[in-house]
């Protein structure tokens, strides 16, 4: 039950919420990913890069929803 | 250790082997083309041939003023065509609607055998058909985007987003990239796996755990499964919302997936 869509009524806003959560999540993820490959290829200690790149991903993120809803 | 429950045909304790269906076909057992013809494929055949069999007795001899089955079957394709396909894609969408339906029926239908007696597993608790479903959607709308905008502007409007300076590009076309392509058919596929999965579970914990409880030599123990099976019972209901919720949800993200291909920007 991941979905609580109500049918009909708030199409535009769940597909938005829909769009949002998913580019929040995949900029978390592959900037993480990059940030986690880097650690592990350089050696970086205390996980630097993940969360470095977690960080980075999510502010991508951000910026592109507020650039395509705001 | 309690006594083993004696109507339950399973291992009691239930595992993961549970899911490695067996041929139906005993001669079979074994071989690749065993694995053709198991619980789950057999649900799928009757499932397609329930579906075939009743769209060809509904319109057999179309009437004008329409019999009772003419009517379910018109106005679940009404349903999906107006209020999936018109309103998510716009005018455009009617071409689409025959797809949507058939994705609808065919997965509320799978889905229902989670709750029907004697099969009591939906085959969308098997990830590999999700997968195949969620890869009918992606390249449909894939290929619908290439071909209402040509390839090269389908992939620039998905990928390079406008209005932002161009050195972000490198940073932000990986994510548009990663959840347009990827995230996309990943979740559709995994969403209805995890809820079928998920609720075939729900039903079995209570049940199994009514049925062990009955078992135990306790007696206020003996007496507590009454509540684990008006839970099963209760859950069955609720596995029905998520079997039509499901088939719902998934239609409509096809739906919008298509719709987002076919924007010339969004």
């Amino acid at each position: 039950m991941t979905d609580k869509q109500s049918p009909r009524s708030s199409e535009p806003g769940a597909n938005a919420g829909m769009v949002a959560l998913g580019t929040l999540l995949s900029g978390i993820l592959v900037w993480g990913g990059v940030g986690a490959l880097m650690d592990w290829w350089l050696g970086i200690p205390k996980h630097f890069g993940l969360l470095v790149g977690m960080v980075l991903g999510l502010a991508l993120a951000l910026y592109m929803i507020i650039k395509r809803f705001g | 250790m309690s006594v083993q429950p004696a109507p339950l045909a399973a291992d009691f304790p239930p595992g993961t082997g549970d899911f490695d269906f067996t041929s139906l076909i005993p001669s079979l057992r074994g071989s690749d083309l065993g694995l053709a013809f198991t619980k789950m494929t057999f649900m799928v055949w009757l499932g397609v041939a329930l579906l075939i069999i009743f769209f060809l007795v509904a319109y057999r001899s179309p009437k004008l003023v329409p019999t009772k089955r003419q009517w379910l079957a018109e106005s679940v394709y009404g349903f999906v065509r107006d209020g999936v396909a018109k309103e998510v894609i716009g005018r455009e969408g009617i071409r689409f609607a025959p797809y949507l339906t058939t994705v609808f029926l065919f997965i509320l239908v799978t889905n229902s055998f989670a709750i029907i007696p004697f099969f009591q597993i939906s085959p969308n608790a098997h990830i590999a058909y999700p997968i195949i479903l969620a890869l009918l959607s992606y390249v449909l709308f894939i290929v619908a985007g290439v071909r209402k905008q040509g390839f090269v502007q389908y992939f620039k409007v998905n990928l390079f987003m406008p209005g932002i300076p161009w050195p972000l590009y490198f940073l932000i076309t990986p994510i548009e990239f990663i959840s347009t392509f990827l995230m996309r058919p990943v979740t559709l596929a995994v969403r209805l796996f995890a809820n079928m999965f998920a609720g075939h579970l729900m039903l079995l914990v209570f049940t199994l755990g009514g049925v062990a409880m009955l078992g135990s030599a306790n007696f206020f123990i003996k007496g507590l499964s009454v509540a684990s099976f008006a839970m099963a019972i209760i859950m069955t209901f609720f596995e029905f919302m998520v079997v039509v919720l499901q088939a719902y949800v998934f239609t409509m993200l096809t739906a919008s997936y298509v719709e987002g291909a076919l924007a010339e920007q969004h």
